[in-house]
């Protein structure tokens, strides 16, 4: 599954946003990866995360795939509409 | 002499002891064969193992010398000691590329670092050196080497680094370590922090030191001014020799009125108590012999962050610090969000007057839940040292009756719910609206003490912007106005016979200390370096003899007559 996302948060997905993101997608089971135009990263891994050095606007897709892939979604998608910001 | 940047302050005298990290880089890619990949990861298996091993007791041993905060740092590294595309990459590597556990690692963290450090942010490159922290812990365990040790002198030393990780001073010799120069790092890296806390002068971006001193060298620099000399001539030698000894006799002196009471000559006795704004800072109070906290800020563990604390991380930082005080009292401030302090995940409508707007009590009021959730975090820590509790921000009787009802109602929660809580704590009010402060003859029947904010009541009763620069002059302490409305706050505790203290930055000044002392105040909580000067002075005081001052000043005209005035009988008021 994949849905598209326009991060909001001024500061990105830095720092404690992106170690927030990693926490939760390791709560699952299924392969997450995040998807931007400079490349791709394990969701799970917060260094990854932040090495895509996503800034406030851009665009990432995410997509999950695996046994609990819906509920990762959803639970991804409510982190980041719900401002993950610093 | 080597221009740096000023990171730490204080004055360093010792000689040089050179650190130079070997670069990795330089090494070659090592390919293994098939056969040895086992024996390879094996290797590496173990290398995270002993780190982990290592990280834990580091991360123990820092919480107990320089407090939960640098403990963290630690803890960033076991995280990135288990991050899936760290390790578990570099192991995954040794397989399908067939390269040394060694390369493998290096590869990766390389890849890391210089993605981090190309980011154009101060807090990637902090990651960068974590990173290479890490990196560098985990290479020593696979080759053998041994860290570098900067724990054991017998002499003194300046240290002078090319960098420094955290891991090199978490176990830093404080006797012997006078002084830390790096060639490397930014003003705010963790390693200038720890400095900073343990006193140890520091200036960091000196460039190309280590290869132009030798060991053995002597240094000198003062780490206010930044800038580092090398085998000083006697002159300069001598001055700075001298200026040292100012900093040392002042600081012994000081030292020499640990563990003495805070009394006048005539006995009365009152409490120093320190300002903090983290449970790093119980280090700090215990160095300068704080009775306690007057005001502990909470809004630390609300800002820089994504989102709301839990009730579980509030309550083990008060807690930390109410077991850390013991037997003193530790006030807590309950969380005083808006006006210039915003949080992300807080909607807080833009104000056209921040200070004037939704701030304080009465944004903890308008979202009860996460002020319950602070309350609770708080009542359960309460069981673990002598706490009070203080309201921001409170201008009217109601105010502070409903947010008593709510801590009321916390309490019995937690009661049912057969969780501990102290039978004694005080509830205060934070005077620093006027209004409050007019009325605190009626607040003072509800409460159990008044702590007076100057910073803001002065904004406030001055109608003076604090923040704004053309403005100044305007914003004084001495104003005869705000002088008027601290007496009548004392005088209504008095009368109600609660204690009241002053947490602003006047109860550090000499100046208005004495003149507060004088009008009966109970206690002063100030900046923690501020408290054995005050206790000194107020040592050599006689208390009947400051009360007969009061009336004479608050009869005066204006700030510049009171100022002058107090400094006046300042010089006389030693005995």
């Amino acid at each position: 599954m994949e849905k598209q996302f326009v991060i909001k948060s001024e500061n990105g997905l830095h720092a404690r946003p992106a170690g927030v993101l990693a926490k939760r997608a390791a709560d699952f089971k299924s392969s997450i990866e995040i998807q931007t135009s400079k490349g791709s990263a394990n969701a799970k891994s917060i260094m990854s995360v932040m090495a895509l050095g996503i800034v406030s606007g851009a665009t990432i897709k995410i997509v999950t795939e695996g046994e609990d892939e819906r509920e990762a979604l959803e639970a991804l998608e409510e982190l980041l509409t719900s401002n993950v910001s610093e | 002499m080597f221009p740096g940047r000023s990171a730490a302050p204080g004055i360093a005298i010792g000689k040089a002891f050179r650190v130079q990290h070997t670069s990795n880089t330089a090494r070659q890619t090592e390919n293994i064969s098939a056969s040895s990949v086992h024996e390879e990861q094996a290797k590496l298996d173990s290398a995270v193992e002993r780190a982990r091993l290592e990280l834990r007791e580091i991360i123990n041993s820092t919480k107990k010398s320089l407090g939960q905060d640098e403990s963290a740092i630690f803890e960033a590294h076991l995280m990135i000691l288990e991050d899936p595309e760290f390790v578990a990459h570099a192991r995954a590597s040794i397989e399908n590329q067939l390269l040394s556990a060694q390369s493998a690692l290096q590869t990766r963290t390389e890849y890391f670092i210089s993605t981090f450090e190309a980011m154009d942010s101060e807090y990637m490159r902090a990651r960068a050196a974590d990173v290479k922290d890490i990196g560098q812990r985990l290479q020593n365990h696979l080759s053998g080497q041994a860290c570098i040790d900067l724990s054991n002198f017998s002499e003194d030393v300046v240290i002078v680094a090319d960098e420094l990780s955290p891991s090199e001073v978490s176990n830093l010799d404080t006797k012997f370590v006078r002084g830390l120069i790096t060639e490397q790092g930014g003003r705010t890296s963790h390693v200038t922090i720890i400095a900073r806390t343990l006193e140890i002068p520091m200036i960091v971006g000196a460039k190309d030191i280590v290869s132009k001193v030798s060991d053995g060298d002597l240094i000198v620099f003062d780490g206010e001014v930044g800038e580092a000399f090398v085998r000083p001539d006697a002159e300069l030698l001598t001055k700075f020799v001298s200026q040292k000894k100012q900093v040392d006799a002042l600081h012994f002196e000081n030292k020499a009125l640990i563990g003495e009471a805070s009394i006048t000559l005539d006995g009365r006795k009152v409490v120093l108590a320190g300002n903090i704004g983290t449970p790093r800072d119980l280090v700090v109070l215990k160095r300068h012999d704080a009775e306690g906290v007057g005001l502990f800020r909470t809004e630390f563990l609300f800002m820089d962050r994504a989102s709301m604390p839990s009730e579980n991380e509030q309550f083990e930082a008060y807690k930390e610090v109410l077991q850390g005080c013991m037997p003193h009292m530790v006030v807590i401030r309950t969380m005083d969000i808006g006006g210039d302090k915003e949080l992300s995940y807080l909607k807080i409508e833009k104000e056209d007057n921040p200070f004037l707007g939704v701030r304080g009590i009465r944004l903890c009021l308008q979202n009860k839940p996460i002020f319950k959730t602070q309350l609770r975090a708080i009542l359960r820590a309460s069981h673990y040292g002598k706490l009070g509790i203080m309201f921001p921000m409170v201008s009217s009787l109601e105010e502070l009756l409903e947010a008593k009802a709510l801590l009321e109602e916390v309490r019995i929660e937690l009661l049912k719910e057969n969780v501990p809580v102290a039978k004694h704590l005080q509830v205060g009010v934070m005077i620093e609206v006027p209004a409050a402060a007019l009325i605190s003859d009626t607040l003072a029947k509800h409460c159990d003490f008044f702590s007076i904010g100057t910073n803001d009541l002065i904004q406030y009763c001055c109608a003076v912007d604090r923040m704004n620069k053309t403005l100044v002059p305007l914003y004084s302490p001495y104003h005869p106005g705000v002088l008027r409305l601290v007496y009548q706050v004392i005088q209504s505790a008095k009368k109600e016979q609660i204690w009241v203290g002053v947490c602003g930055e006047i109860a550090g000044n000499p100046n208005l200390a004495l003149l507060l002392l004088g009008m009966g105040l109970d206690e002063f909580s100030m900046s923690p370096a501020s408290i054995l000067p005050i206790r000194k002075l107020f040592r050599s005081c006689s208390y009947s003899h400051l009360q007969s001052w009061v009336k004479e000043i608050l009869e005066l005209q204006s700030a510049s007559q009171i100022e002058h005035r107090l400094t006046e009988l300042l010089k006389t008021a030693h005995v």
